[in-house]
């Protein structure tokens, strides 16, 4: 009778490096919801998201073989996915690609306090900014990176990193701002 | 432009309530945007098994990989024979067929009829008669 118990994190590990497609099952059905949480944030839409999410796994079976396991495996993974998100908009050379109509928008309207916001309404908000304003307002915002380590990453200057996220800041403030206008 | 002085007067501000609203949403539950689980596309894991098999069909094998740069030495050094070969001069070309065949053929390989009457006295090899 077949088991149906989880496999550990290590076992999964040797399983998926000896190419066994059932280890590789597991580890996906194990981390494939938090994976593609990070996939959707980072994501303008749902489609990309699902680019970057089978991207990331087809590098993360690749490399497997370079996790020391000194770390969380967690971590490693986090990292190989925010990295494919940010390889995606490069490749599409959408990084920082703002129309001007889309820098007007962002105002210094002032807005009442909220309601408690859901994850999921912060991500529909998210998903909703221009690429190089998304990618780091999550590096930042939602992976605690510091700004030296965004513009490494991303191959820009610190001073940009920060002007991108207060652009960000700006632009989530105006759509909450019209999201409660819609609501009063 | 309009939204540079926007900006400027945002920058300049101290932040709106409702980014406090959003910051506060971020850290609650231990962060709940960062653990947050979305359960991935049905298709999904069918796509990420075709893409694998494709990489690992493309990746050359792992027992063969020593043989592209031992073919990339060889074809080099064979590359450097035969430049050498074709740039070598006469003169090293006759030194080294007088060493291996001697004299007669260096003469021979000579275009000079003076150098083949010449060498041929010099080295001709006396032939002691004996009487019977």
């Amino acid at each position: 009778m077949p088991s149906n118990h989880l496999p550990n994190e290590h076992d999964l590990i040797e399983g998926c490096l000896l190419g066994n497609p059932i280890m590789q099952k597991k580890l996906y059905d194990q981390y494939a919801p938090k994976m593609f949480g990070i996939c959707l944030r980072y994501a303008a839409n749902s489609e990309d998201a699902k680019d970057i999410l089978q991207d990331g796994f087809v590098k993360i079976f690749v490399n497997l073989g370079k996790f020391k396991g000194t770390g969380s495996f967690e971590g490693w993974m986090r990292r190989i996915f925010v990295n494919t998100a940010i390889e995606h908009y490069r490749k599409k050379n959408q990084l920082y690609a703002i129309s001007e109509s889309q820098e007007e928008n962002i105002s210094n309207q002032e807005v009442s306090a909220l309601d408690a916001l859901e994850a999921d309404d912060i991500i529909r908000l998210i998903s909703e900014l221009p690429n190089g304003y998304r990618t780091v307002f999550n590096l930042f915002a939602v992976e605690g990176y510091s700004h030296r380590e965004i513009a490494t990453m991303m191959n820009i200057s610190e001073g940009t990193s920060k002007s991108q996220y207060a652009r960000a800041k700006a632009w989530l403030q105006e759509k909450i701002g019209n999201r409660n206008q819609e609501k009063s | 432009m309009e939204w540079t002085k926007k900006l400027a007067d945002h920058q300049a501000s101290p932040p709106p309530s409702a980014w406090n609203e959003i910051e506060k949403t971020l850290r609650q539950d231990g962060n709940s945007l960062y653990h947050h689980a979305v359960p991935p596309p049905i298709d999904s894991w069918e796509a990420i098994s075709t893409k694998l098999s494709l990489t690992e069909n493309t990746n050359t094998s792992r027992a063969f990989r020593w043989l592209r740069p031992a073919l990339r030495y060889a074809a080099m050094i064979v590359f450097i024979a035969l430049a050498t070969t074709t740039l070598i001069n006469n003169t090293w070309r006759n030194a080294l067929v007088e060493s291996i065949q001697g004299p007669g053929i260096k003469a021979s390989l000579t275009d000079t009829p003076q150098m083949l009457i010449k060498d041929s006295s010099k080295y001709k090899i006396p032939v002691k008669q004996t009487a019977r």
